[in-house]
């Protein structure tokens, strides 16, 4: 009898490369399980609850920042679409508050906007300028950039990412960074050529490195993208440059002395030491609001949820599952993440099952065989109300087996041992769909599948 | 037999909390943080996991003024009804009595006005149900809890959960959060409904004396 094994070794290999290619372990369609959470790493865990804080809040948050505030601890500044600035306050972490402090008319946000807490300060950069307040929200200058400090208005349709190096806050602002160091604004502390766009930019001790792409058509393949690496220290020039044959970068991650990167619906990995780029895999574009570096995981945004990357153990995987049309992402804490989404909604997103998603296996050869046994062991004692439901499909899509394990069929036992299985057919492909339909279903240590090849059950 | 609902509407009610570096230490102590659930619903029992030196536990406190029942009848039943909207985990909650100081003002310190360990429980447990009025049968121990008929008096119900009330704290998120009367309306306030027998005085007896 030959066996199938699908344990945590399975588990922490992530997603393989599509259906058809079993170089990882399982299938990239099972969306919404979580296989590296702290202490249940390398069991397969289903997603995480979406837990609806949004009350009070209006518009779309596309950007936040986290801000120790004296008195409150940790809590958010939000920047929504419609230019609405909130204070989320997480004193009563399951019952969080926003509050509105203000609304910037007349500027336009997108996800490519920033908020950025800096000296006690509170920035906001829209599609033109850049807004600021004490963070006692007594100020309020919606111009401040281009009024107060007497600049030039930003440059429309292009990213405007605030960040700090060194000590001084930039915002990238087409071929330029703007800078301000809390006494001057200058509105060329570096300046890559005329017609370069700056995408996003991540900083690490020494450097800053900064994605530009030479005009904007973001589909050419063609298209020029360089990651420019500088010191500060110079205004004109640069360290370093390299190339990446790839459309505008979209987001940056810099983890384990690589950079990791989105550019046309990839992820790639830069290699630090040879310059050399590695396609990763095939996701989404998110911007630098909608991607974050969390305990060795890159979080994303993509379709039906939030995607990640163990740079670890170099795998993928797909931790929350939703239909939401998620907007920006920030980590609250212990691991929580908070999504905000359209229809101004925040969740959190805490440990706690919620969602039904379904594990597929790869597609395994059974070598034209038959499967004779199925077993199952779970996290502890199968709970109360829990339920799976069980299939196994084969190579045209039929489901051969079809079987419900709960706590009422089969007890409060730790491991399911599924006997007797009968198909009609030998099944030369197959398949194994495991649906988590209760939020009590506990997570998966292992999936044994006994099969026999054709030779030996024809030979009996 | 008649019935009479009454419901928590002072500024009394709502979710107390407190944090701190270990469930034992979260359990036990003055508050925090409390709430009211102005336009949201609050914690009304269950704990939260906020990080290793974050532990959060919630308790909620239901003051109900019950003047209106006639003088010298006698309460046969009660019912005391939240209505739940969110449940993480599967919380269990159980019904307690508190000794919060004031009826008109939540405050931290109400958190500990209660029995920590073994607390009379005036109800059955009950496991939360969502979007839905949980109700909690009051027993013997509980009907003890309401004030004598005819009197302008209070009783101060509160909810926790079964690993609060029992001390079995983990990091597990569980907790149900219920609407109070800052709630938006008034369709999903708690209540208490009373069903008692009117005081009947012996005069049937003493005219059939005569009889």
């Amino acid at each position: 009898m030959n066996i199938i094994t699908i344990n945590a070794n399975s588990f922490l290999k992530g997603f393989s490369l599509s259906d058809y290619y079993n170089n990882g372990g399982f299938s990239p369609k099972s969306l919404g399980f979580e296989i590296d959470r702290g202490d249940y790493l390398g069991s397969l865990l289903p997603g995480r609850s979406l837990l609806d804080k949004s009350t009070n809040l209006s518009g779309n948050v596309v950007a936040s920042v986290k801000y120790y505030k004296a008195g409150s601890g940790f809590v958010y500044y939000l920047i929504t679409d419609s230019g609405k600035v909130f204070l989320t306050n997480n004193t009563d972490p399951i019952n969080p508050t926003h509050t509105l402090l203000d609304t910037i008319t007349g500027k336009t946000f997108s996800t490519r906007s920033s908020i950025y807490s800096y000296k006690n300060g509170i920035y906001i950069s829209s599609d033109n300028d850049i807004y600021y307040d004490d963070s006692t929200f007594s100020i309020k200058d919606k111009t401040w950039w281009t009024t107060t400090k007497g600049k030039s208005a930003l440059v429309t349709g292009v990213p405007h990412k605030i960040f700090e190096f060194d000590g001084k806050m930039y915002v990238t602002n087409g071929n330029k960074l703007v800078s301000w160091d809390g006494t001057t604004a200058n509105e060329s502390a570096f300046t890559l050529p005329t017609g370069w766009i700056i995408t996003d930019v991540i900083c690490d001790s020494e450097n800053i490195y900064i994605s530009a792409t030479y005009q904007t058509n973001s589909q050419d393949y063609n298209s020029i993208t360089k990651i420019y690496v500088w010191n500060s220290f110079t205004t004109i020039t640069w360290q370093k440059e390299i190339n990446i044959f790839t459309p505008p970068i979209t987001a940056m991650v810099k983890a384990n002395d690589s950079i990791y990167f989105f550019s046309g619906g990839n992820m790639y990995l830069l290699n630090g030491f040879y310059d050399s780029v590695v396609w990763l895999r095939k996701c989404s574009s998110p911007t630098f609001n909608q991607v974050i570096y969390y305990n060795g995981i890159i979080y994303f945004l993509e379709a039906y949820g939030l995607g990640a990357y163990n740079t670890r153990f170099k795998t993928f995987s797909h931790p929350i599952l939703t239909s939401n049309n998620l907007y920006s992402i920030n980590v609250a804490l212990s691991d929580y993440f908070d999504l905000f989404s359209d229809s101004a909604k925040m969740y959190r997103c805490i440990y706690s099952t919620a969602t039904t998603p379904t594990f597929y296996s790869n597609w395994e050869d059974l070598q034209n065989g038959k499967v004779r046994k199925i077993i199952i062991c779970f996290n502890g004692a199968l709970p109360t109300n829990s339920q799976y439901t069980l299939d196994l499909f084969d190579e045209t899509n039929t489901s051969v087996y079809h079987r419900v394990i709960s706590r009422t069929t089969d007890g409060a036992v730790n491991t399911v041992t599924l006997q007797n299985i009968s198909h009609p057919s030998p099944i030369n492909l197959a398949q194994l769909a495991l649906t988590f339909n209760s939020a009590t279903n506990l997570g998966i240590r292992f999936i044994k599948i006994f099969y026999e090849p054709s030779e030996i059950y024809a030979s009996k | 037999m008649p019935t009479l609902t009454f419901y928590s509407t002072d500024a009394g009610n709502g979710e107390c909390y407190r944090n701190g570096t270990s469930w034992s230490n979260s359990r036990s102590g003055a508050g925090t943080g409390h709430g009211h659930g102005a336009g949201a619903s609050d914690t009304i029992g269950g704990s939260y996991n906020n990080g290793s030196n974050s532990k959060y536990t919630y308790r909620g406190f239901f003051p109900f003024n019950i003047t209106g029942i006639p003088a010298g009848a006698t309460i046969t039943s009660a019912v005391f009804s939240v209505y739940i909207d969110t449940i993480v985990g599967s919380p269990s909650l159980g019904l307690i009595l508190t000794t919060q100081a004031d009826v008109a003002i939540l405050a931290n310190t109400d958190y500990s006005a209660l029995t920590l360990d073994t607390p009379p429980e005036g109800a059955t447990r009950v496991s939360a149900s969502l979007n839905q009025y949980n109700d909690f049968t009051l027993n013997a121990t509980g009907l003890l809890w309401l004030p004598t008929p005819g009197t302008d008096a209070y009783v101060k119900l509160g909810t926790r959960e079964a690993r609060d009330i029992d001390n079995g704290l983990d990091d597990t998120n569980t907790y149900a959060n219920g609407r109070f009367n800052d709630y938006a309306g008034t369709n999903y306030d708690p209540k208490l409904v009373i069903t008692y027998t009117p005081f009947v005085a012996s005069s049937s007896k003493f005219f059939s004396f005569f009889n």
